[in-house]
């Protein structure tokens, strides 16, 4: 079968490894693996038609979530699903769903302006993200003070702040593929590639609850989780779909085993 | 019943008096009518309740329909539907529904990178704009492929239309419900804030409006017409417009309103539902 993945172009070299070894697995098994990229692209609307049985949204760049978009109109199979994918992107929507879905995380604010934010300050720092997209730690700053928070005015037509809770120790990945999680320690931010990879833990039962909690809150079980451990709580700060797998021992071969299910179950 | 208007900040900052008349009419029947404008305040995610009956979407920013996004999660009443806003925002994802539908419209690209439509531009005309957005802004008109090099990388991507020449002016098309109205003004960046004159639209334009309207779900929407020289092209589609210069525009919204709110009919958004979405889990 025919997979597309819909990613962002890399420098030579810079390629995420783990997907170089999904399209190698794939290969394999006899399915062809082509890489598709929205942004240097020029897409004739009249003409896109559905052309992979599998398309991977791996990038979560306006042209790529526009593209997915006409795909999932058009009926495409997308992994994950356009419409959750949507939602995760919406830090104002992924944050109330998780809440519903009675998972820890941060108080979360949104204003045009960050300088709304300010009366937040006196009961402690926050984190100011970009509302939608961005990713590995771009745009994340913790603010501390009324002058730092003037600093950002309104770069942008929205802002999102969450409470900061001082992490104990690296940050937590959790990454989950099927029924298997994996978590990663890691210094943020991370500079060298040793950084990036960090090292393997032992999830704690509390926190595969928390990772299962999230995945049903979206009806997905492929995606990644931040979480910060402050004061002995374990607070969820982020959830990313289709993430690097970065430091996940044998994660390539685990991701070809899981697009290979659900290409089974397609064609079913 | 409860009414809730989410509106944008006006400049200058006085209110619409469509929006004021309206009110008033829904208040005589017995509505209580609140309204806010979300830039104006700092909102915390875990305060959105879904505590009125209804809500109505005037505003386009991101952050009203980021709220309206959460209030429809939480299983509030929205107007016009939300998942049909959210799609008429990205003007990608309009064009292709008005392709399913077999509604005349320019043909359309999407790109990030300008240079590559340096071939189309030496073989037409053509107008870019950015994929999200309304009333006209950042709308470039390209008559050379040397007028792309002037241009900005943009940072995200733009819409590429075929530039279909009409009469100069723009054919401003607002919708209630099966009403459909038309008001011609000349054709520039700020031409949302002037009043056109009122102008007979033929059956065909009349037609064409409607089934707009079901291919996006919308119930109270605008439309811009370009009048070509094979017909008329929807250029784009807007929810909630401002209805300038539209006679009797005030009554006619709050009986939409007003039937709406009473379930008398209803709208079918394109948009799939996440519940759709195939749980990957199993």
């Amino acid at each position: 079968m025919k997979i597309g993945l819909i990613t962002t172009r890399k420098a030579p070299g810079r390629e995420g490894s783990v997907m170089i070894e999904v399209a190698d697995q794939l290969a394999h098994r006899g399915h062809s693996f082509e890489s598709i990229y929205p942004e240097d692209s020029l897409i004739d609307l009249a003409r896109v038609k559905i052309e992979y049985d599998l398309y991977l949204l791996k990038a979560g760049t306006p042209a790529a979530l526009a593209y997915a978009g006409v795909l999932d109109l058009a009926g495409a199979r997308i992994l994950n699903p356009y419409p959750v994918v949507m939602q995760m992107k919406d830090k104002v929507l992924a944050s109330r769903i998780l809440a519903d879905a009675s998972v820890l995380a941060p108080e979360a604010f949104i204003a045009s302006d960050a300088r709304h934010f300010s009366p937040l300050l006196a009961e402690g720092p926050l984190v100011i993200k970009p509302y939608l997209g961005g990713s590995q730690g771009r745009g994340v700053q913790i603010i501390r003070t009324i002058v730092e928070l003037d600093s950002i005015g309104s770069e942008q037509d929205l802002m999102f702040a969450q409470r900061y809770h001082q992490p104990e120790g690296r940050d937590h990945k959790i990454y989950r593929i099927g029924d298997e999680l994996f978590g990663v320690r890691r210094v943020w931010p991370a500079r060298t590639l040793e950084d990036k990879l960090g090292e393997p833990f032992e999830l704690t039962p509390a926190m595969k609850q928390i990772t299962t909690l999230c995945g049903d809150a979206f009806g997905i079980d492929l995606y990644g989780l931040d979480i910060v451990v402050s004061d002995d709580r374990e607070y969820v700060v982020d959830i990313n779909t289709f993430p690097g797998f970065k430091g996940v021992s044998g994660a390539g071969r685990l991701l070809a085993d899981y697009i290979t299910r659900v290409l089974d179950r397609q064609g079913s | 019943m409860k009414l809730f208007f989410m509106v944008v900040r006006r400049v200058p900052p006085v209110p619409s008096p469509i929006l004021v008349e309206a009110y008033d009419l829904l208040r005589k029947r017995g509505y209580e009518v609140g309204e806010s404008i979300a830039e104006e305040v700092l909102t915390g995610c875990d305060e959105i309740e879904a505590d009125q009956d209804m809500y109505i979407l005037k505003s386009h920013t991101e952050l009203s329909l980021g709220l309206a996004g959460v209030l429809y999660t939480r299983g509030a009443r929205l107007l016009n539907p939300y998942p049909s806003c959210a799609l008429t925002q990205n003007k990608i994802i309009v064009s292709r529904l008005l392709r399913e539908a077999g509604i005349p419209a320019p043909s359309t690209w999407v790109t990030g990178d300008l240079s590559l439509l340096k071939d189309l531009a030496s073989k037409m005309q053509l107008i870019i704009k950015p994929y999200m957005g309304h009333r006209g802004a950042g709308i470039v008109k390209v008559n050379h492929p040397d007028d792309l090099a002037a241009m900005t990388a943009p940072d995200y991507p733009v819409i590429v239309q075929e530039f279909i020449p009409g009469s100069g002016e723009d054919l401003k098309v607002y919708v209630v419900g099966d009403q459909v109205f038309g008001v011609q003004k000349p054709f520039s960046e700020t031409s949302f804030a002037v009043p056109g004159r009122p102008v007979d639209i033929s059956e065909e334009v009349r037609d064409i409006s409607r089934r707009v309207g079901k291919a996006c779900g919308l119930g109270l929407y605008g439309l811009d017409i370009i009048e070509g020289p094979s017909g008329p092209f929807v250029v784009d589609v807007n929810y909630f417009p401002g209805y300038k210069g539209v006679p009797d525009a005030a009554r006619m919204i709050a009986d939409y309103i007003d039937g709406y709110a009473q379930g008398e009919f209803e709208l079918k958004s394109p948009a799939p539902e996440p519940a759709r979405a195939e749980a990957a889990a199993d």
